[in-house]
């Protein structure tokens, strides 16, 4: 780092005569002439590299001690390269442009990172931001921050924070998301239990309200199992709940075709670069782009920045081919049986929720190259949901429906 | 002879109060590490030096470097780095 350091800010050799070279080189250290490499010659003379910078107070110490001279030996680093440049105009014309457009390049926006979102996706914040004026390309003096933020969280009511840092040519955007309102219990609203699924109740236990059905009732989705009208004394709406346990049974079916397509990637690889400068792309090949009649695409988009980290408004693009052979597949019988049979399984486990299987039973078919396979289980689980009722449904258990 | 006997009692204080002489007293301080470098802090200006030995001035000593291919990497009018194939240090008092 240090070598990069000198390159950059010029650095030179250079030779002190004096009868004792010590001397010269201890009045450096002591006015603060900073030197490293120091070496004495076979002459006797010292030789040090220093910095532009202390060359220009290293010739003032000379003179004003008139100790001893100084010779410079080698000189590098950009200045001296630049200075070798200065009747080269059109080289010089180029390099002023060169850092003209990479500073005015450093006011407009080339990437937007958004960070702090997890369920709210990014593309509907960058679609957010694009409809408030920031955009990849758009000048950043443009964009006033705080009038941004303000207005994105009137757009996206799921956010409650949101914050736009500018790094140059890259802005970054940090957001907070609101936390979900918890369901409250209110016990003033009245609410019945009602059947999820359709099943024979096995137990029913009301922790408030008035049951409607018993154990080895038939019940249909949609029936009300714990009423919210209690008929004691005069009769009071409750906010009902409870649990209902009901023996329940399901018949699904999933086919199967026993001869697939899948891909033979043969190994041969294609890859093909590209340039994308803000919206414009520009093709680093000359031949078309697909080199396979069957191949899978993946392309890869690579921001290009700076070492310091100063995103440049260029994005290399990289599609990589991949060939393949479309080859026709057999699946045994038995192979689809068992794939269909796994995934009823998991499908039926997933509808059940709170409960268990009894028993279940998978009858197999096989005809015109599929394969159907079709689960019937009977299963135990929890049926009960609550519901708050509407006006109609409060006046007809008032009305004396259902009864107890 | 005064300001000998003014160093004495400072360096009888240091001493007590357990201070590093190094910090306010001048008394300087030689770091070797491994063989090859050297660091002299408070150090009064070089009175010898080439490829095979270094001498620098010290307040009350002289720090004597002995080696081959011996080096200042670096010189301040406080600090010195030598650096090198460093075979001995020598404190002649």
């Amino acid at each position: 780092m240090g070598s990069i350091m000198n390159a950059l800010r010029g650095w030179a050799r250079v030779e002190l005569d004096c009868r004792y070279s010590e001397r010269a080189v201890n009045i450096c250290a002591r006015n603060h002439v900073e030197f490293w490499d120091l070496t004495r010659t076979p002459e006797g003379a010292a030789q040090m590299s220093v910095s532009l910078s202390a060359y220009v107070k290293l010739r003032q110490v000379a003179k004003e001690t008139g100790a001893f001279t100084v010779r410079i030996v080698k000189r590098s680093g950009a200045p001296f390269f630049l200075w070798r440049l200065r009747r080269r105009y059109a080289l010089l014309a180029g390099l002023a442009l060169c850092v003209f457009l990479t500073g005015l390049s450093s006011v407009f926006i080339w990437q937007i990172d958004v960070t702090g979102n997890k369920t709210v996706p990014s593309s509907k914040i960058l679609a957010a931001l694009k409809g408030e004026g920031v955009d990849i390309g758009k000048c950043v003096l443009n964009i006033t921050e705080q009038r941004v933020a303000d207005r994105i969280l009137l757009r996206i009511p799921e956010l409650s924070f949101i914050t736009l840092n500018n790094h140059g040519s890259r802005l970054e955007v940090i957001v907070r998301e609101k936390r979900p309102v918890p369901e409250l219990y209110d016990p003033d609203v009245p609410t019945g239990v009602f059947a999820r699924k359709a099943g024979i109740v096995t137990e029913i236990t009301a922790l408030e309200g008035w049951k409607t059905a018993a154990p080895g009732d038939t019940v249909d989705a949609g029936d009300e199992l714990i009423a919210s009208w209690v008929p004691l004394g005069t009769g009071r709406l409750t906010h009902a709940s409870g649990s209902v346990w009901a023996r329940t049974w399901y018949e699904m079916s999933m086919k199967m075709p026993l001869e697939t397509w899948r891909k033979a990637y043969t190994g041969e690889k294609a890859k093909r670069f590209s340039l994308l400068f803000g919206g414009k792309r520009i093709n680093l090949y000359f031949l078309g782009g697909n080199p396979y009649a069957d191949c899978d695409k993946i392309t890869v988009y690579q921001k290009l920045t700076l070492p310091g980290g100063t995103v440049l408004p260029v994005t290399l693009v990289r599609d990589t081919f991949e060939e393949y052979t479309a080859r026709r597949d057999a699946l045994s019988p038995e192979e689809a049986e068992r794939v269909l049979s796994a995934r009823l399984t998991q499908l039926l486990e997933e509808q059940i929720g709170e409960g268990w299987v009894v028993s279940q039973d998978f009858e197999t078919r096989e005809e015109d190259g599929l394969v159907t396979v079709t689960l019937r289980a009977e299963c135990v689980e929890e049926i009960g949901q609550e519901r708050a009722l509407t006006q109609e449904e409060i006046a007809a258990e008032k009305d004396g429906q259902p009864q107890p | 002879m005064r300001k000998d006997r003014g160093g004495k009692a400072l360096l009888k204080v240091s001493e007590i109060f357990d201070l590093p002489g190094e910090a306010g007293l001048g008394v300087p301080r030689v770091t070797v590490t491994g063989a090859h470098h050297v660091h002299i802090e408070n150090h009064r200006g070089l009175l010898e030096y080439g490829p095979e030995t270094i001498v620098a001035s010290c307040p009350g000593l002289l720090v004597k470097i002995r080696g081959a291919a011996l080096e200042i990497s670096a010189m301040s009018d406080l600090e010195l780095v030598v650096t090198g194939k460093v075979a001995g240090v020598e404190l002649i008092s």
